[in-house]
């Protein structure tokens, strides 16, 4: 065996292990890349037109997009007015420092992805008495043995994005489960995975349930897996770029005990982390 | 002495250079590739055992190279290098992730130690049965192996590769070797 790391260093070097190249796989391989590379160089970088740019050029369909503005403009007051009812105050957050500004760059070929909102998220209303439930309740996770942190991290009120702050679990699907330990009606569920670069985790799914081992009543209140990678079912959900404001999660008033979060590593690497996730609900009558 | 800096300033803006260049120019990006192929495809056999899967993914991790090289935002050869090395190891991964090359490479790793064990004497470490022990880490905790003593990486590059912070790297890297000595212990006390 070895005793210690340069123990194992010198061992390795002394290991006998053939991997001398192929010459003609190394002159083939030369000649397909090259020629996958030209092919690239002849394609422009944007090759196609921005549609924005096709629009404005009609007059008939610059009328029409107007009209639709205008008309989901006058809907949207309207849905506002009807869900700011007078026993509605907007919900508490308290956002972390924002650790990350600017273009995230990894996130190529992720599909079905919000666009940032471009400004500070507007407040959420749910009714008055809504508070974060989770606080300090007890987490359990698929990944026992986490690679960094605890996983009670993941309820300990610390939103940082800096290191100390997160749990890191292993890769493919994980989960972790909230014990909420009574009944609440469930306003909204705002997690934050790890928002020190701009990425995207994949297939995000959150569950709510009345047993832990979530068999009863289980309800998807957020599902983004497009493809049913996760097994769930699939999702309609966007993808979304990890912030410092989090992801909120409207659960509209579900009545529930447990709260369950997954996930499947994300455009950085393959590995599962949370911050903080907070549950804002009212206990159920 | 002084020339001796000089000339390995001039060489490292010259390989730069060169990163720089084949953004556009199929010249520059041939040169890369003979600077970079054996150490990749070396990389691609220590991950997965056996040369006909590591042409493969080397082949892989060239070709994807040549189709995004021009959306590369790294200026430095340091940045190509390890941007080829993540591309490498989460090609590798990919390999690996499926249960039935798993099983296949776990297989023709056990074949080869069985081999060995009859012909050379026992007690020495060889690599088939490190190779099996090796793929029983998680992948990640693999692809820290390979780079660290295969490649002889620093705890920086190797940060930057997967992704995470030098310290996290060394600490992980701690825990790993312990993981692997038990791993190890059990395949040499048991049989593969």
């Amino acid at each position: 065996m070895f005793k210690n790391e340069d123990d194992f260093e010198k061992k390795v070097s002394q290991l006998n292990i053939d991997n001398k190249p192929n010459p003609t796989h190394r002159e083939n391989l030369r000649r397909q890349m090259l020629s996958v590379f030209n092919k690239t160089v002849e394609q422009p970088i944007t090759q196609l037109r921005p549609s924005w740019r096709t629009i404005m050029k009609s007059p008939v369909t610059k009328l029409a997009t107007a009209a639709v503005v205008v008309i989901a403009v006058m809907i949207g007051v309207h849905q506002f007015k009807l869900s700011v009812s007078p026993e509605s105050a907007p919900v508490d957050i308290e956002l972390p420092k924002a650790m990350f500004i600017g273009t995230p760059e990894n996130i190529q070929g992720v599909v079905n992805l919000e666009k940032p909102l471009g400004r500070p998220r507007p407040p959420f209303y749910a009714p008055v008495g809504t508070e974060n439930v989770a606080s300090g309740k007890l987490v359990s996770s698929s990944d026992e043995e986490p690679i960094i942190g605890e996983i009670k991290m993941v309820t300990d009120g610390d939103k940082e994005a800096a290191d100390g702050s997160y749990v890191e679990l292993g890769p493919l699907l994980q989960h972790v489960t909230i014990d909420l330990e009574a009944e609440y009606d469930i306003y909204a569920i705002l997690m934050w995975h790890y928002h020190k670069e701009g990425r995207v985790y994949r297939d995000v799914v959150v569950q709510v349930a009345d047993d832990p081992d979530f068999i009863t009543n289980v309800r998807t209140v957020f599902n983004n897996d497009n493809d049913n990678s996760a097994g769930l079912g699939i999702g309609k959900d966007m993808h979304y770029v990890e912030t410092h404001e989090g992801k909120l999660i409207d659960a509209k008033g579900v009545r529930a005990r447990y709260v369950r979060l997954y996930s499947r590593g994300s455009s950085s690497n393959d590995l599962n982390h949370y911050i903080e996730v907070e549950v804002f609900g009212k206990p159920a009558k | 002495m002084m020339v001796g800096v000089m000339a390995k300033i001039v060489k490292r803006t010259d390989t730069d250079n060169l990163v720089f260049r084949a953004h556009m120019d199929a010249d520059a990006l041939g040169e890369l590739y003979e600077l970079y192929y054996e150490r990749i495809f070396r990389f691609c056999v220590h991950r997965l055992f056996y040369k006909e899967a590591a042409e493969d993914v080397t082949s892989t991790v060239f070709l994807k190279t040549a189709a995004q090289i021009r959306t590369f935002t790294g200026r430095t050869e340091a940045d190509f290098s390890n941007w080829l090395y993540a591309i490498a190891a989460n090609q590798a991964n990919a390999y690996i992730r499926k249960t039935s090359r798993r099983k296949h490479l776990l297989e023709k790793a056990a074949a080869a130690a069985v081999l060995l064990r009859k012909n050379e004497a026992a007690g020495e470490l060889d690599w088939p049965t490190l190779y099996s022990a090796i793929l029983k880490l998680r992948a990640r905790h693999q692809t820290i192996i390979m780079l660290r003593f295969f490649e002889n990486l620093d705890f920086k590059q190797i940060a930057k590769i997967i992704n995470a912070r030098p310290a996290t790297v060394r600490v992980t890297l701690h825990r790993i070797l312990r993981k692997l000595r038990n791993h190890l212990q059990t395949i040499v006390d048991g049989g593969i």
